[in-house]
């Protein structure tokens, strides 16, 4: 055997697969496991939103409604309700609100 | 796992490495299939050629094929993908070497048939596998990186950390036994 000939058969024997390779195994576990790295992504991804979410509407609806109820508790002392103080309840909501809207609008980007 | 449907190789077949890596790149997943299809066979092949066990082929190609493509739109085509794939491999085997204190190294070949192998006995003509498996661990490993992931001599020295006349010397010597055990000259010269 000739230098020339081992080289082109050792380049050629290097290209043929080694005995025992079952290519559709091996597949099935990379695309498997490419999928899990998705699922996991997705998930990650899901529960940022869904705190997000959480956080906005603790902001939209607590705030406001803690104020409400104090404003509540206070008018039920007084028999009447102050009307700034009411506003300042609603405020409190709105800047909530757009929180929660601007949380849903990232979610869904990301997404 | 087994539950991912199996994609008709049709088109896909018959598309570039490099169109098929850029399909990928943006998130065709039918695209990545083949390219595992026509990777995966040649990086476990590296592998078990630089003297991975097969259970830890299998692992590394999975973790070569992931790495692979997270860097995928790294990949430029002048290569093909598999041989992209296997220098990827490659270095997840140096890897795993390194974390292992370089263990496998040391040891003995374990695959190599026993001396009371007639093929062996007889120098009869071996395929590379075989006569791979006889070889010195730090030989197969040398020899691999060069002719089965393409790998420079100096790149085999910075990667194992050895002198460059060190790695020259282990790939030399290798050639020169795989030439010996792929040819059977040993039965030419008894003869």
């Amino acid at each position: 055997m000739t230098e020339t000939d081992f080289a082109s058969d050792l380049e050629r024997a290097f290209r043929e697969p080694a005995p025992g390779v079952d290519t559709a195994a091996l597949e099935r576990a990379i695309l498997g496991r490419v999928e899990r790295a998705n699922r996991q992504r997705w998930l990650v991804l899901s529960t940022a939103s869904a705190l997000g979410l959480a956080i906005a509407i603790v902001t939209a609806f607590g705030s406001g409604f803690v104020a409400l109820l104090r404003e509540a508790w206070r008018a039920l002392g007084t028999m009447e309700l102050h009307a700034s103080g009411a506003s300042s309840a609603w405020l409190f909501a709105l800047v909530g609100l757009i929180v929660l809207a601007s949380s849903i609008v990232r979610a869904a980007r990301d997404a | 796992m087994a539950r991912y449907a199996t994609i008709p190789s049709g088109p896909l077949a018959a598309a570039s490495d490099i169109k098929l890596a850029q399909a990928a790149a943006g998130g065709d997943r039918a695209a990545f299939a083949e390219l595992v299809r026509r990777a995966a066979p040649h990086a476990w092949s590296t592998l078990r050629r630089m003297g991975a066990q097969p259970a830890l082929a299998d692992d590394l190609t999975q973790d070569t094929l992931l790495v692979a493509l997270r860097a995928i739109a790294s990949y430029r085509g002048e290569a093909a993908f598999a041989s992209w794939a296997a220098r990827i491999a490659a270095r997840e085997y140096l890897q795993h070497i390194r974390k292992n204190a370089r263990v496998m190294l040391t040891a003995e070949p374990v695959d190599a048939d026993t001396p009371d192998d007639p093929a062996a006995a007889h120098g009869a003509r071996l395929d590379l596998d075989n006569a791979l498996a006889r070889l010195k661990p730090i030989e197969q490993l040398c020899v691999s990186l060069c002719h089965g992931a393409g790998f420079t001599h100096d790149e085999i020295a910075a990667e194992l950390d050895i002198p460059l006349g060190t790695a020259k010397s282990h790939v030399t010597r290798a050639l020169k036994k795989l030439r010996r055990l792929m040819s059977g000259e040993e039965e030419e010269q008894r003869a």
